[in-house]
């Protein structure tokens, strides 16, 4: 009934996206990455943890486009590597929150009673930890390593879409169209999965993307408190840790990492901000 | 107003109290007898075992060693350290101040840059300073907070011997830690204070101030601002949060001394009391700096009061 209008509203959205600069800039970005992560070993030069005694600590020159480091590894050749593990951070721990966070959130909105009181209360007492000291404590019990780094990060997204899907979930509930489908018969598993999650979807897209950079920069900085990734990998933050001590002879071993995981958050921050423009003006900060 | 802070404490007791039993599970989610972990994996004769169970009180129910547990910590009894074998409260008396110290000198900081530049980047909207106050700012909020220490590092003490690079003591082991963490959260306000204003400028009662003829510095420093930096006051709050998680990172960086660089520590070494005692003295000191905060946000905005 809704089709052509829908189509035409996907088709502005498309092209008020494609007018936005930020999302140009921020999608081309994002392109890059995803492109040295699918075709890493055909962009990097050498093996990533290749050794070579004669060529440590050089500086990046047109053999090795950034340098080299104290055991003569090609530092490109890690940063491209590094971005499959950037990326599969983002998608791990954003995947983790948004499935729980959404399930949590939707059903506590939807069916409200008891359970929408205990989601509520969960999430309350989960916020009421500074972000990254609950990331902390999980790693304290799970123990340092990058899976449980991402699993962190992930549970510690959780509250932030169950807050969402739940605020989401009490809007539509109200809603002529989710009314019809009970009177008609639909389950309640029907209602939530193709009338009340399709509705939520802009808000929670939005959110992904928003979240993906600070997923990022949260297991970047577990890594460097020795809590994330575990030598030898080419994490990001942790090629930092592991060139930090060199910061005077080596400055390139610290900065371009670091300038790599800046160039990802900034790609993603402006993609999400694109998307929240076009897509959900309410939740602009 | 007096039932309205009354009603914000009942609420924030349940959450503190939850927030106590979340750090008491730490030590009993994690794998493993708490003894092996204290010796290093090796495990003592059982008597041994049995008999440091026995003082810890491993050997009651769950619910009995939470009570144990919440009647030390109303003592300020944090236990012992598995490593220090010193008490977990000594280091941390030792250490809060200069936490909350950096905290505080970093939200200042953050406050200060992020409302200046926020407020002129809305009033001057589209010019070249507004530009180039959000290209910064997100560049800001993008770094990762340890390449932004370690390059200041680099320039401050290294390159310009300006400051010293590590350590505790004077102002001026404070101004690179609370630069770090300040420069992160100013970028977070000036882009909330920025839309929070530009909003604010859009409203009626602007355009009425400004056709009343009242002078462009009155609209916007009496009439905006005050409204602009309503919801600003949550964000602080909030900030306070991630400077505190940040402290972590920072203190590690500059070996600072403070909660967050014995947390660290503490974690590396599976110093379990440790662990616990400075996350709980973080949440609850982020629990409380919210509740002043919606305290105050309740005095600023007298609707949230009735509501």
């Amino acid at each position: 009934m809704s089709a052509p209008k829908h189509k035409s509203l996907a088709y502005r959205n498309m092209w008020r996206l494609l007018r936005s600069s930020q999302f140009l800039v921020g999608g081309a970005v994002v392109a890059v990455i995803i492109i040295m992560a699918i075709f890493a070993p055909w962009i990097a030069p050498y093996e990533p943890f290749e050794r070579d005694r004669d060529s440590r600590l050089e500086k990046p020159s047109l053999e090795h486009l950034f340098g080299t480091d104290w055991l003569g590894r090609d530092l490109f050749s890690q940063i491209v590597y590094g971005s499959r593990l950037t990326l599969y951070i983002g998608f791990v721990s954003v995947g983790i929150a948004l499935t729980v966070g959404v399930a949590l959130g939707i059903t506590a909105g939807y069916f409200g009673g008891w359970w929408n009181t205990l989601v509520t209360a969960v999430v309350d007492v989960m916020l009421a930890f500074p972000s990254f000291v609950l990331a902390l404590s999980i790693v304290a019990v799970l123990g340092p390593s990058l899976t449980n780094a991402m699993i962190a990060v992930g549970v510690r997204g959780i509250p932030v879409f169950a807050r969402l899907a739940r605020g989401e979930a009490l809007r539509l509930r109200e809603t002529e169209y989710i009314e019809a489908a009970k009177a008609l018969g639909a389950t309640n598993a029907r209602v939530i999965w193709s009338s009340l999650l399709p509705n939520a979807f802009s808000p929670l897209l939005v959110m992904a993307t928003l979240q993906f950079p600070f997923a990022i920069l949260m297991t970047a900085g577990l890594s460097f408190l020795g809590l994330g990734a575990q030598p030898p990998t080419a994490e990001w933050g942790r090629l930092i840790v592991g060139a930090r001590d060199l910061l005077m002879e080596a400055p390139w071993l610290v900065n371009i990492p670091g300038m790599a995981i800046m160039a990802t958050v900034i790609g993603f921050n402006l993609l999400g901000n694109a998307l929240r423009d076009v897509l959900d003006p309410r939740l602009q900060d | 107003m007096t039932s309205y802070i009354i009603r914000r404490i009942l609420v924030a007791i349940p959450v503190f109290l939850a927030v106590t039993v979340l750090v008491f599970a730490l030590r009993a989610l994690v794998p493993g007898d708490p003894v092996e972990i204290m010796f290093f994996g090796e495990s003592p004769p059982p008597e041994v075992v049995e008999m440091i169970h026995k003082s810890w009180g491993l050997d009651k129910p769950i619910y009995e060693q939470y009570y144990i547990y919440m009647s030390r910590i109303v003592k300020g009894d944090f236990g012992t350290s598995f490593r220090s074998r010193q008490p977990v409260m000594k280091d941390i008396a030792a250490r809060y101040p200069n936490t909350l110290r950096l905290a505080f000198t970093g939200l200042t900081l953050a406050v200060l840059l992020g409302v200046i530049t926020g407020v002129i980047s809305a009033v001057k909207q589209n010019t070249l300073f507004d530009f180039g106050s959000m290209i910064v700012a997100l560049v800001g909020v993008s770094m990762p907070a340890f390449w932004m220490a370690l390059l200041m590092m680099y320039y401050f003490s290294v390159k310009w011997s300006l400051l010293p690079a590590m350590g505790t003591g004077t102002w001026k082991h404070l101004v690179m830690p609370s630069l770090t963490l300040g420069l992160l959260s100013a970028s977070v306000t000036a882009r909330m204070v920025r839309s929070s204003m530009l909003e604010v400028l859009r409203q009626d009662f602007v355009r009425t101030a400004r056709s009343k003829g009242l002078s462009e510095r009155v609209v916007v420093y009496k009439h905006a601002l005050k409204n602009a930096l309503i919801p600003v006051v949550t964000l602080i709050g909030l900030q306070f949060g991630s400077l505190l998680g940040g402290a972590f990172i920072t203190e590690t960086v500059f070996a600072y001394h403070g909660l967050g660089e014995l947390g660290v520590m503490a974690i590396n070494n599976r110093d379990f009391p440790v662990v616990q005692g400075v996350i709980l003295v973080i949440s609850s000191i982020y629990v409380l700096v919210n509740l002043i905060v919606d305290v105050m946000y309740g005095f600023i905005d007298p609707r949230i009061r009735y509501s």
